[in-house]
């Protein structure tokens, strides 16, 4: 079963190709994928604040988006809940909640 | 070209009307044989699609084939390779590429709505990541990995402002400093204000023919000696590396490879500046510098009109505008005044060879053209 602190992946079982979202078959060699989960641990690609957000997003702004590697994972784009101050380049982050389909980190 | 601006309160086609009657005007030609229309947001921001048989209607021209191109902020780029294959193809000679944005009379947060469609709408949309918050990654990414400072990239949007300056039809025509692009308000850490381009209405259009019919309508043809499309990854975590566009390396390698020459050879570029790491970012995938060092050009003035390498003569995105879909053919027709020596104050003395970039979504699309003269 799936947990907050896990995220589920599918997996090409020709390939080995990773995807944090759901897929019938494999984009690059059509193979068949299994579900699988990883640990929801990885650490901060690049990161930004969202000023001026998008209709429909207006009052959550401002909030941090990043892209994270998870850990033995694929690399994946989310929110991290905490201030922008406390982030960098390479930091650790841990799976805090998924919402909507979107991945949400806090610093580990 | 029309001038840029926003608030005009002018429709669609009233621009895109505008632009192809002076390309017609200015070439001579007494047919079309068909209407190619880029355009990234008309669907969304003017609830209006069908652009093709829409801007033929206004042209008086129904009856031709007409198609429009998207490709998010390439369209206009992308739009005119289309044109140049149906050339090649032999089945349509005399063509009408354009291309038309309208931006303004919508709020910021409908417009960078309608610019996220460019991204996954299902992966990446939810978030609330925008446009310009996914520059601002990579310009994070990009600041960190070479060590350049935020000072040293925003001599991009300096070299802008000043070349706008030149153009009458400059949506920004007003000098600005480094201090003042560091100084602005943030709008997506850390790209400020005036790393950013802006929203603006216009519409630009060109006329292509094969060369021995251009002969025919004009004595300085300029030549479209390569025409290239390439894509990459549609969102930005879906690459290992997000310094560097791919996409942009593999048009203008193919690019350069059909027209024979190499970066070298550039004597004008119009590059992709929709923010100011991009404009550093497109120096080096174009070839004109290694990885990481784009700004060393900016820092000996290669990329001013007195450089080796002119860039962005007429203000780039940033300061002559960026009318999202139109932007790639605005560069296309700057390029080709360039190398007609009909530039006005914009002119690069003796320009033979011009290229252009133009970038679709997060450097998911990206058509390079180069251009020279026929002497």
């Amino acid at each position: 079963m799936s947990s907050v602190h896990q995220i589920t992946v599918y997996v090409c079982q020709n390939c080995g190709w990773v995807d944090f979202h759901s897929v019938t078959s494999c984009p690059r060699c059509f193979g068949s994928v299994k579900q699988s989960y990883v640990a929801g641990a990885g650490k901060v690609v690049t990161y930004t604040t969202i000023r001026y957000p998008p209709k429909g997003f207006e009052s959550q702004a401002p909030y941090v988006v990043a892209i994270v590697d998870i850990n033995n994972g694929p690399r994946v784009i989310g929110r991290i809940l905490n201030s922008v101050d406390d982030v960098e380049i390479g930091g650790s982050v841990a799976l805090a909640s998924l919402k909507e389909g979107v991945l949400e980190f806090q610093l580990s | 070209m029309t001038a840029i601006n926003a608030g005009s309160g002018r429709s669609l086609t009233d621009l895109f009307t505008e632009a192809a009657r002076q390309a017609l005007d200015d070439s001579g030609v007494d047919r079309i044989d068909s209407l190619y229309v880029g355009n990234m947001m008309s669907g969304f921001l003017q609830k209006q699609e069908h652009l093709g048989a829409l801007m033929a209607t206004s042209l008086g021209r129904e009856g031709v084939p007409t198609y429009k191109v998207e490709a998010a902020c390439a369209s206009g780029g992308v739009a005119v390779n289309a044109a140049v294959k149906a050339v090649l193809s032999g089945l349509e000679d005399i063509v009408l590429v354009g291309a038309v944005e309208k931006m303004s009379g919508y709020t910021t947060a409908e417009v960078t709505e309608g610019l996220m469609m460019a991204e996954d709408r299902l992966k990446v949309a939810p978030t609330g990541v925008t446009f310009v918050g996914l520059n601002a990654m990579i310009a994070r990414e990009y600041m960190h990995r070479y060590k350049v400072t935020h000072e040293s990239i925003a001599q991009f949007p300096v070299l802008c402002h000043e070349n706008a300056l030149n153009n009458p039809k400059a949506q920004f025509r007003k000098k600005v400093g480094i201090e003042d692009v560091l100084r602005s308000p943030l709008v997506a850490d850390p790209l400020r204000l005036l790393d950013c381009s802006g929203m603006g209405d216009g519409a630009a259009a060109v006329i292509l023919a094969p060369k021995d019919l251009a002969g025919k309508y004009t004595d300085s043809p300029v030549e479209v000696a390569a025409s290239t499309v390439a894509s990459d990854a549609l969102s930005l975590y879906q690459r290992p590396m997000i310094t560097t566009f791919e996409a942009s390396r593999r048009a203008s390698d193919r690019a350069y490879k059909l027209a024979g020459i190499g970066p070298n050879d550039v004597d004008v570029l119009e590059v992709h500046d929709a923010f100011s790491v991009l404009g550093v970012m497109a120096l080096e995938d174009l070839g004109f510098a290694e990885k990481g060092s784009g700004t060393k050009l900016l820092d000996e003035g290669e990329c001013a009109r007195e450089g080796r390498f002119p860039t962005n003569n007429f203000g780039g995105l940033k300061a002559r505008g960026h009318p999202v879909g139109a932007s790639g053919l605005y560069q296309v027709a700057e390029v080709a005044l360039q190398l007609k020596n009909e530039a006005g104050k914009c002119q690069v003395p003796g320009a033979e060879v011009g290229l252009t970039q133009s970038v679709g979504g997060i450097g998911s699309t990206v058509a390079v053209h180069i251009l020279q003269g026929m002497k």
